[in-house]
């Protein structure tokens, strides 16, 4: 593969110079015969024969070797995934090298369809899962329900009282009048989708919005005492529910204490000192792995420090914190993918729980993960679990160990790819 | 909750509406009553499997999202009810999709019939099942 790569590339960039292959040879001190070859992917080609042909050709070694193109080959291989259509994915290179502009044609649609296909996602979990949608669908189907039967009695029925007639009219009216203000509510509510790309529809909504606001960092509860806490919720306009404020003033409660364990003018340079490896860094502070993922999530957008993505949810699954990251977007609504350590971890409480994962653009993110259990409040008294999933984007060698235990993974199902998952729980929209 | 009962003339038939929606339950009432049934009315979940014991009528019409327990789960405690594992029970839900009707079906509904519907349909399904 590497081989064909290479050879279609130097072709190209030879052609798109205007040179014939004997000059290109004259220039890289090899026979014609052999650049035929190589250029026809029927030699392999490195060392100093790729540095000389390179030079020539004013071009990185680098890019030859792996092709400014490697988005455009994810995306060509990302559009091959029906096997129905019999793509011939071993012959990637020579499109590329042969239909560069059909190759970014393909490659563009493939991301208009990926794009659509998430956009499809968002909407169809929107609507899916929204509360307030369905409460006020609900709402509109009783009252058009008691406006139907009413009009029909009063159109169809024969003598009637006065009184029971003047009943009847009233309530029609009550129920248009519900349907209007229901109708005028569905607008605004859709208007903030299209404006703000989503609307809080839920508390965790609120409170995303809210810490995302905030990026993820919050000075104040860095030093000042609890009573913080209280005055950030008030003054805080994302938050209008309850449910919000109350989820909100938890997470704000959590970060102080973790800030009061670790101040950050310990913690930034024992991170870095470690190399943020949670481990470490829980055992110097003497605090549990999951403190450590909240506290590194939370750390302010400092220029060398690295960003962490960070998702918690309850025993049911249920996500109680997100935070996301470019590349790793984090479900609305509903369970994520099956296959996180977030899930895995809820099996096995107080083991940390740490793979490679790939997600299905090849992207990949080192996560781990912890469950844990709160206090009983009583002996024999129900006991919540939490778990916490840290991620970050891989690092090469630093999640090398991890490497083994790679692991091919999604968003949600409705949107993987990976149509052959075991742990898929509902079709594809790829199927 | 709250229960009102109205006299019709269909052979003193007696068919209990369980419901939360007023002007819903007033136009259901109101239409059945005109076609000679004994109406009486239950607008919540709770109390609602007693109310049918006491009461005994001859259908049930019960809303699947009501306060509280889904009809869903009154409908399963009514079947496994011997008085009332044979009732006629007519269910209503404003969800028409077809796992809804399969789970109501599943579950021992005699009738499923979905909002809003016409006030012949209600009639028909009504008159078949209680007579």
């Amino acid at each position: 593969m590497a081989r064909t790569l290479v050879g279609s590339r130097i072709r190209e960039r030879r052609e798109a110079r205007g040179l014939r292959q004997a000059e290109l040879a004259r220039m890289a001190g090899i026979s014609p015969s052999y650049l035929n070859l190589i250029e026809h992917n029927r030699r392999g080609i490195a060392g100093r024969v790729l540095i000389a042909l390179a030079g020539a050709l004013d071009s990185d070694v680098a890019e030859l070797r792996e092709g400014a193109d490697r988005d455009l080959q994810s995306a060509l291989r990302s559009a091959a995934t029906d096997d129905s259509a019999g793509a011939e994915l071993d012959r990637l290179d020579e499109l590329i090298g042969r239909f560069p502009g059909w190759a970014r044609l393909i490659g563009a649609q493939q991301r208009r369809l990926d794009r659509l296909e998430h956009g499809l996602e968002a909407l169809s979990d929107q609507l899916a899962h929204d509360p307030f949608l369905a409460e006020s669908l609900h709402e509109m189907l009783s009252s058009v329900t008691a406006i139907h039967a009413t009009a029909g009695i009063l159109v169809q029925a024969g003598a009637m009282e006065p009184l029971q007639q003047r009943r009847f009219q009233a309530n029609i009216h009550e129920e248009s009048s519900r349907l209007s203000d229901l109708s005028r509510a569905m607008v605004n509510h859709f208007d903030q989708l299209s404006e703000g790309g989503h609307a809080a529809a839920t508390p965790l909504d609120e409170v995303e919005a809210f810490l995302s606001r905030h990026g993820f960092h919050f000075p104040d509860l860095e030093t000042a005492d609890a009573d913080a806490v209280a005055e950030l919720v008030a003054q805080a306009d994302d938050l209008q529910s309850q449910s919000g404020r109350h989820l909100a003033a938890e997470v704000l409660a959590q970060y102080h204490r973790d800030a009061r364990q670790m101040p950050l003018a310990d913690f930034v340079p024992a991170a870095r000192d470690c190399d943020f490896v949670t481990g470490l860094l829980a055992r110097r502070f003497g605090v549990p792995v999951d403190s450590i993922f909240r506290r590194l999530a939370f750390l302010p957008s400092t220029e060398g420090l690295p960003e962490f993505g960070l998702i918690a949810c309850d025993g049911t699954g249920a996500v109680t914190l997100r935070k996301p990251l470019p590349g790793f977007a984090l479900p609305r609504y509903g369970a994520a993918c099956a296959l996180w350590p977030l899930y895995q971890a809820l099996n096995q409480p107080h083991v940390a729980v740490a793979a490679l994962l790939e997600t299905p653009d090849e992207r990949q993110f080192s996560a781990e993960a912890l469950a844990t259990y709160g206090v009983p409040g009583a002996t024999g008294a129900p006991v919540a679990i939490r778990s916490t999933m840290l991620f970050r984007p891989a690092r090469r060698d630093a999640d090398a160990a991890l490497v083994a235990g790679k692991r091919a993974v999604g968003l949600s199902c409705r949107i993987c790819p990976r149509v052959e998952c075991e742990a898929r729980r509902e079709p594809s929209i790829h199927n | 909750m709250m229960r009102r009962t109205f006299w019709g003339e269909r052979m003193g038939k007696h068919v209990l509406l369980i419901e939360d929606e007023p002007n819903i339950i007033e136009a259901i009432s109101f239409l059945l009553q005109q076609d000679g049934w004994k109406v009486s009315t239950h607008s919540d979940s709770s109390g609602a499997v007693d109310a049918v014991l006491n009461i005994g009528p001859d259908l049930v019409i019960l809303d699947v999202m009501l306060p509280g327990r889904s009809g869903f789960d009154v409908l399963q405690d009514l079947r496994r009810a011997s008085q009332t594992e044979k009732l006629p029970i007519l269910m209503l839900t404003a969800k028409g999709q077809a796992r809804d009707r399969a789970e109501a079906m599943s579950l021992g509904a005699s009738h499923f019939m979905t909002k809003p519907f016409s006030n012949r349909d209600m009639l028909a399904a009504v008159r078949e099942l209680a007579t």
